[in-house]
């Protein structure tokens, strides 16, 4: 979803997931480079063009996969805007103090109840 | 000393039973249920399950009162941010990460892991120096630089074999320790002292000179 907004906004996007099914749901989205690799393994982030990337969204289901290419992404590859999906709220808590922008659906989610029942 | 280990495979339980056994206080953290009950089993109850990259878990592991901790899983993520974590988070004095990846280990330092051990690495250079005619040996890295102490075995054909010390330019950064020649008698890198046919030279250098040293020294003219 994320990818496809960004293509219908305008931007040049390439997503790089390890599991080719995943990818074949953005089939018909033309704007979008679809690579199968791990976003971990820098030889991969190289392929999918890091080095001229303006923004790095890390979006794995997994957190500590997140952290690792979020950080590749920030210190080796220098890429200016690194967005991150840290689903525990301690570590989304860290990794902001570390310079990422850590986002945690469970934060998200219950900053969105609080709201609606202060309302 | 309080030692949190992660990851409870080949590599942490053997480590675990190793720091037990050197009289340190050690808790393996560990996800799979089965290796937990082996170390329970066999270690006593020096085990915890759970996540080991979990800020909870590693607190019900008493990482506040850790003196180090090291990330021994097979996944370089997780030993990342376990390491990540119980230094940020909990202010660990020192950990270690293996990196099983080797490409990993300057992220790990980067990112602030006090130790990181590269298993690949390792495993090659120990290889390489059990092959024949390695006339390079890797004998002290020094913790702290980038400096270390290798060895090099002139070969008897060797460009350089009779020529003095000062006649011999070396790449920059490096020094000669010491000579030792065939008999196993010492000799100091004074000037007027000549390289001779199968002595082993200590040389203070760099990695990064390691080819153009072993180069000079075992060229055949």
């Amino acid at each position: 979803m994320i990818a496809q907004a960004l293509a219908a906004e305008g931007h040049t996007v390439t997503i790089l997931d390890t599991d080719e099914e995943n990818l074949r749901r953005l089939d018909g989205s033309n704007d979008i480079t679809a690579l199968i690799g791990d976003g971990i393994l820098e030889e991969d982030l190289r392929r999918a063009g890091v080095r001229n990337a303006d923004v790095f969204v890390a979006m794995d289901p997994s957190d500590t996969r997140n952290a690792m290419a979020a950080q590749k992404a920030r210190h080796l590859f220098n890429i200016p805007k690194v967005v991150c999906y840290i689903d525990d709220p301690l570590r989304q808590e860290m990794y902001k103090t570390l310079g990422l922008m850590a986002i945690s659906p469970v934060q998200v989610i219950s900053d969105m109840v609080m709201e609606a029942i202060h309302r | 000393m309080y030692i949190i280990i992660i990851g409870c495979g080949k590599v942490g339980y053997h480590l675990t039973r190793a720091l037990l056994s050197a009289g340190h206080e050690a808790v393996a953290i560990e996800l799979n249920a089965r290796k937990i009950a082996t170390v329970l089993d066999e270690l006593g109850s020096v085990a915890v399950g759970g996540d080991g990259t979990e800020p909870a878990v590693l607190e019900e592991a008493g990482v506040e009162r850790a003196d180090v901790l090291i990330a021994v899983t097979g996944d370089d993520e997780d030993n990342l941010v376990a390491c990540q974590v119980a230094k940020h988070r909990f202010n660990v004095p020192k950990t270690i990460a293996l990196a099983n990846n080797p490409e990993n280990d300057d992220l790990f330092k980067k990112l602030g892991v006090d130790v990181v051990v590269s298993s690949s690495e390792i495993i090659l250079t120990h290889v390489e120096e059990e092959l024949p005619n390695h006339p390079l040996i890797h004998m002290l890295p020094l913790p702290g630089s980038v400096r270390e102490l290798v060895g090099i075995h002139i070969p008897s054909d060797a460009a350089v074999v009779g020529k003095p010390l000062e006649e011999v330019p070396l790449p920059f950064g490096t020094m000669i320790s010491l000579l030792v020649g065939t008999d196993g008698e010492p000799r100091l890198p004074i000037n007027g002292i000549a390289f001779q046919a199968d002595d082993e030279v200590i040389f203070l250098t760099t990695p990064a000179s390691e080819d153009m040293l072993l180069d000079i020294f075992t060229r055949i003219e």
